[in-house]
């Protein structure tokens, strides 16, 4: 390029650019245009700048070109040579990385005054400051009546920005006026509210302005020494500051006969140590003083006595930051900046939830809405907005609703805020508010300097309030002592800190107060943050609430009987579960979006296993025994559920069953290869020991009627006769010999019947009782086992595992398939005629309806038929269960909440409610049961249902180094050999061993300790 | 020169430079306190003696041992809101120190019988007041206890909380202390001053020239022959406990009188 250009390179170093690496940038800027030197015609000027304001764009880079800018953000070293080549040298800007219009609204909305130098000028070098109109105004005021000065000030309205709002110009008049000569000025710069990077953008962009501020405010004054308290945190502010000190003191700005005059002023930097409390006026001077920073509860002005008992005049950063320009373009024109009684403008940090954080600045009143949408660019990742909390953490939060109120000190305060020193903390939807509160809370007591009562014990105890309401244990009274004690520390305080604490309380009260009684009513945390009260995925799904991740966890550390005992909080079957629970948990399993699932199920059959064959039986302890005794109906998962749950609290239960034997579905419906009947009989004979009383062989209808036990002395009854009946096909013929139900079919083999044999066996329906059928058959020396189902294997609701060991054991699956009419000789069946079926459009169930396909029938040859399409619940006779209303398919009528049937002290659960379903839901259903019995037999009206699962157990988080977590893999199950499976009918599942089981449980990734 | 105020709806007279809290007792009304003692500068920071203000004062709360009469003060120590603040006050005062006889006596006064806040899990008997740390520190001048740790875990110790040599074993601390959280014990030849933290000093006790019982540690007759020598102008020689001194004292009186 043959034109000169005048080119200059502004790299953002304000704390956001140093930390997304701009000192790389700017030394890949420096090597390359050392190496490209000959090829460019004059050498840019590259500059180190304070903040540019949009901290998520960073690192910043303006270019400038004859004039005009052109920003690039998100710059990496690596993209240094492209901007250099194709922008500096070959003149075309690089689209791709230049800010977008965002980011000009962004600015182009605000109105900079103290931050308009910040970004375009190098903070290192004093004549950047100068040359654009640095120092101008003091030097002016050294020519003015001191007197005058204050006058200027107090026209122009300035009021203190470290949160009082206080007139300055009185500050600095009372402190004028006030007995003695030796005089301070100090410089707040110990900015503690999290959040909050105002001062720290000024100090390291701007640091003369600050400067140039004290010197004329001790002008005014009559002080000649001057502090800056600033937080150690701050070391880059520090840097520059003391740098720019340097720089003044070589200009003659200060030290002896400053601007030339017979007047000395010079300035002392002092770090503070970490300590919040340290902000606070008082405490600041004692801190100064080499005293531990306690703030004073003396009713005497630091303007008459401060530091070491002299007038002092202490302003915050930004406050002295805003007297030169009052100075040198006059107390009218800061005048009309802003609103009625705030007046200029105002820095804000804008953090949290908000797409453009960063350091803005806006004039005093504009609405909060502008800031929070036009200027911080609304709300990230779609999110809904809930509230800004504005002023640090003493400030309050802000709804929704009141978004439109204009950003001012008395607005901010009728909000039940306060602007403090302006920190803006946005908060979206998945913001707890009651956690919020505690966080506040949390901060300030442990930034508390402790000397007074209300502050040290009050915050104490509402941080221990706060705890117990994001932990479960709220309780009705705990929101009126909030409000009560907020009032008391408000009133009785000794200092600021103590003075606002209450505020982020008081707010949420006052604005999200539904929040507060979730958590204490429903134990329910509805943005999902608090974890006791937030249970993890595999917890939450589970229809019995299990609290899966503490047993996992303990499986993990070996402690198999916790493990144990935590299931069993939920579950009286964890080994009958652990073999033959479908585990929606494992559908849910974050784990599995990573790689596989954690085999939860497995887990659960191993520690049970090991508990049962460790100690003989789990040990549940018994509350005091009762008088009164419950029936149960029903000896299948949901009446001994009822049953244990019952007993535990007590009472004396006896439990009626049909059977021969106990166990219902677990005995009669699940074949041995699934759930042996040795291991069943060991953990149904734990329900025994606890004095459970089972009676067999004694039917509901034929035996005896509801009204019996009531006469027997019985204070409830529970109804789980399950649903046994089966569902006949409909078609002719089916009462043939070798045609026989699932249901009956598994029945005889459980109970060690002789069941019927067959060569060529057709197995009708796709559920697991068809599966567990065709998979025994197999097992009965047929020498073929069909399954037809008329649907796909998609729509197949037998499990995945049971369809996959099925076809391992030889069963044929013919899908699309549905029997026509039985075929027979001499009264026994001899085959089916089948028809194919296409699927057609979804049916109620939502699953696509089958439709016959014309001119697809054949015969399928077979001497054993059983079909398996589903059961529903053997109604007992209507005198037996008087009172008591069946719903329109045939199952118990009972409230939804409560499982209690349309006649008093009668409940019903499991399968005779909801049809067939799994085991784990008729466990689920009979503990729910249990509780409302109980609450029904001592009178309470309205027994909590907790709306969502409880944690059982607090399990520490587990120590797995992370070589090992990506080693381990989630385990195939051992399963026993073909040969065997296919004339045994042996357990096929063999479990995982105890290492096996614990290095899976280590692959949990403990979704219940998150947040 | 005096003041004209109204206490508790009456009009009385207040010696200017004097709190509220020192006009208020010398006027018979109770305010209840446990950071104020006569003999140190007011600390003001238990809160319990606020009251509430008006007239020549802007209408609010304030605490009454660090707040000067003046003309036309109108001062409450028994409003609606005082009351209301200062049965909180006992209340969480109550609920770190449950135990304290002392604690408990005065709420009772004041009408506060248990407090609410009380979980079951402290007894602490330490209410932060500070009459022990400025006692050692500005009127004793040993410098031996200091507060340690900020907020709920601030705290009464010595130096690296460790056994104190500066502690002269005085025992000043334990009788200024309102709720009997730091302690004396003498036994036998034994003096140790302790809290529930630590011990503070530990000695042997020295015995009287005279009658032979142990009184007080060697440190502290220094510290008391150095103070004295110094006022006195003379040099306290012996080591007498205080009731050999008293006679001895009393025979040199009538001894002197006598010639």
């Amino acid at each position: 390029m043959a034109q000169q250009q005048d080119i200059t390179i502004k790299i953002c170093a304000g704390l956001g650019g140093v930390m997304s690496g701009s000192n790389k940038v700017v030394a890949a800027f420096n090597q390359i245009l050392e190496e490209k030197r000959v090829n460019v015609q004059v050498t840019p000027k590259l500059h180190k700048v304070g903040c540019l304001g949009l901290c998520a764009r960073d690192v910043l880079v303006d270019v400038y070109i004859n004039g005009t800018k052109f920003t690039y953000q998100h710059v990496t070293p690596e993209m240094v040579e492209e901007i250099v080549d194709k922008h500096l040298v070959g003149g075309e800007p690089v689209e791709k990385w230049l800010v977008d219009e965002a980011y000009q609204n962004y600015h182009r909305n605000q109105k900079k005054l103290l931050l308009k130098n910040c970004g375009r000028i190098n903070p290192e070098s004093i004549d950047a400051y100068i040359d654009v109109g640095g120092y101008a105004a003091a030097q002016k005021v050294m020519n003015m009546d001191p007197g005058k000065v204050i006058e200027t000030i107090k026209a122009s309205g300035l009021r203190g920005r470290g949160g009082g709002g206080f007139p300055a110009g009185i500050k600095w008049e009372t402190c004028r006026k006030a007995e003695g000569d030796i005089k301070y000025v100090i410089c707040n710069a110990d900015e503690g509210d999290p959040g909050a990077f105002m001062d720290r953008a000024i100090l390291e962009g701007n640091p003369h302005a600050v400067i140039e501020g004290m010197i004329i405010g001790s002008y005014a004054i009559g002080s000649v020494e001057g502090f800056v308290y600033i937080r150690a945190e701050y070391p880059l502010a520090v840097e520059r500051l003391r740098m720019a000190l340097n720089q003044a003191r070589e200009r003659g700005f200060l030290g002896e006969n400053i601007f030339r005059k017979n007047i000395s002023f010079d300035i002392k930097v002092v770090l503070g140590a970490g300590a919040f409390v340290c902000g606070e006026a008082t405490a600041l001077m004692t801190s100064i003083e080499d005293m531990a920073g306690e703030p004073r509860p003396k009713y005497v002005h630091t303007t008459e006595r401060g530091l070491w008992g002299k007038p002092t005049n202490l302003n915050n950063v930004e406050t002295w930051a805003n007297v030169p320009p009052i100075i040198e373009n006059g107390a009218e024109w800061y005048a009309g900046i802003g609103s009625e009684n705030s007046k200029g403008t105002k820095l804000f940090s804008l953090a949290g939830k908000i797409k453009n954080t960063g350091i803005i600045e806006v004039p005093m009143g504009m609405p909060l809405r502008k800031i929070i949408y036009d200027i911080g660019g609304g709300i990230p990742n779609g999110k809904r907005f809930k509230a800004v909390q504005t002023g640090g953490p003493s400030g309050g939060c802000i709804p929704e609703a009141l978004l439109d109120i204009p950003v001012d000190y008395e607005n901010l305060s009728k909000a039940g805020s306060i602007m403090g020193s302006g920190g803006m903390i946005v908060m979206d939807e998945d913001t707890c508010m009651v956690d919020v509160a505690k966080y506040f809370i949390s901060f300030c007591l442990d930034e508390s300097c402790g000397q007074c009562t209300p502050c040290r014990e009050g915050l104490h105890v509402m941080e221990r309030i706060l705890t117990d309401i994001t932990e479960g244990r709220g309780k009705d009274e705990h929101l009126q002592q909030l409000l009560d004690l907020s009032e008391i520390i408000v009133d009785s305080s000794l200092c600021g800190l103590g003075k606002s604490a209450p505020n982020p309380v008081k707010s949420t009260l006052r604005y999200f107060k539904d929040e507060y009684l979730a958590h204490i009513h429903d134990k329910h945390c509805p943005a999902g943050v608090c974890r006791r009260l937030t249970p993890a995925p595999c917890h939450m799904t589970c229809p019995a609430g299990i609290d899966v991740p503490s047993y996992v966890a303990l499986i993990a550390l070996g402690r198999h009987e916790e493990a144990v005992k935590v299931i069993m909080e939920d579950n009286p079957f964890p080994w009958v579960c652990g073999l033959v629970c479908p585990a929606p948990c494992e559908g849910m399993c974050r784990r599995g979006d990573v790689d596989q699932p954690i085999s939860i199920r497995a887990l659960k059959g191993f520690a049970s296993k090991y508990v049962m064959e460790k100690f003989g039986g789990y040990e549940p302890g018994i509350k005091t025994r009762r008088d009164e005794k419950v029936a149960v109906v029903g000896s299948g998962p949901a009446g001994l559920s009822a049953a244990y749950y019952l007993a535990l609290e007590g009472y004396n239960i006896t439990v009626f069953e049909a059977l021969p034997e106990p166990g219902g579905m677990l005995r009669v419906g699940i074949p041995p290869h699934r759930l042996p009947k040795d291991l069943l009989d060991k953990e149904i004979e734990n329900f025994i020991k606890m004095g459970i009383k089972i009676k067999t062989q004694t039917a509901l209808g034929t035996d005896f009627t509801l009204d019996d036990l009531f006469d027997q002395g019985f204070s409830a009854i529970f109804l789980g006769i399950g649903a046994h009946k089966p569902i006949s096909l409909g078609l002719a013929k089916e009462d043939a010999a070798g045609v026989i139900q699932g249901v009956d079919y598994l029945k005889k083999l459980n109970l060690g019947e002789p069941v019927p044999k067959g060569r060529h066996v057709a197995v009708i329906g796709g559920g697991n009782v068809a599966v567990d059928v065709a998979r025994s058959v197999v097992r009965k020396e047929a020498q073929q086992v069909t399954i037809l189902y008329r649907r796909t294997q998609r729509e197949m609701p037998a499990y995945d595992s049971e369809i996959e060991g099925a076809l391992e054991e030889g069963v044929k699956i013919s899908y699309l398939t549905a029997p026509e009419s039985i075929l027979t000789q001499n009264g026994h069946v001899v085959g089916l005629r089948c028809i194919k079926m296409k699927l057609g459009d979804p049916d109620a169930s939502g699953r696509r309806r089958p439709i016959p396909i014309k001119g697809s029938e054949y015969e399928l040859e077979s001497d054993l038929v059983i079909p398996s399409i589903g059961q529903t619940m053997e109604t007992p006779a209507n005198e037996s269960i008087k009172g008591v209303d069946i719903v329109k398919w045939g199952s118990f009528k009972v409230d939804a909440v409560t499982l209690a049937t349309t006649r008093p002290g009668v409940y019903a659960g499991g399968d005779a409610v909801s049809g067939t379903a799994t085991v784990i839901e008729a466990i689920a259903g009979g503990k729910k049961a249990a509780i409302a019995i109980d609450a029904y037999i001592k009178g309470n009206e309205d027994p909590k249902f907790p709306p969502i699962p409880q944690k059982k157990a607090e399990v520490e988080k587990i120590d797995v180094s992370e070589e090992k977590m990506a080693q381990l893999k989630r385990p195939k199950i051992p399963l026993l050999e073909i040969e065997k499976r296919l004339c045994t009918f042996d357990q096929v599942e063999l479990g995982l061993s105890e290492k096996a089981a614990r290095d899976e449980a280590k692959r949990c990734l403990r979704c219940d300790l998150s947040q | 020169m005096m003041v004209q105020m109204t206490l508790n709806n009456k009009e009385i007279e207040a010696s200017k430079g004097s709190s509220i809290l020192e006009t208020a007792r010398k006027h018979g009304v109770d305010i209840p306190t446990l950071c104020y003692h006569e003999a140190l500068e007011p600390y003001g920071v238990c809160r319990l003696c606020i009251v509430e203000v008006g007239g020549a004062l802007r209408s609010g709360i304030r605490i009454s041992c660090i707040q000067n009469v003046m003309d036309g003060l109108i001062v409450n120590t028994e409003s609606e809101r005082v009351l209301r603040n200062r049965q909180f006050l006992f209340e969480l005062l109550l609920a770190r120190s449950p135990d304290s006889k002392a604690l408990i006596d005065l709420a009772a006064k004041h009408g506060v019988y248990e407090s609410r806040f009380y979980e079951g899990d402290t007894d602490d008997n330490c209410v932060r007041c500070g009459l022990c740390v400025r006692a050692c520190r500005d009127k004793i001048g040993a410098f031996a206890l200091c507060f340690a740790h900020r907020g709920y875990d601030r705290m009464v110790t010595t130096d690296f909380e460790s056994l104190s040599e500066y502690c002269i074993g005085c025992g000043t601390c334990a009788q200024i202390c309102p709720t009997g959280a730091i302690r004396m014990k003498d036994d036998g030849e034994e003096r140790i001053i302790y809290t529930k933290n630590g011990v503070v000093g530990k000695f042997k006790l020295e015995t009287c020239d005279l009658c032979g019982i142990p009184y007080a540690p060697r440190k502290y007759l220094d510290f008391v022959k150095r103070n004295s020598d110094a006022s006195m102008a003379v040099s306290v020689a012996r080591d007498l406990c205080p009731t050999c001194a008293r006679r001895t004292g009393a025979i040199n009186i009538v001894g002197s009188m006598t010639m």
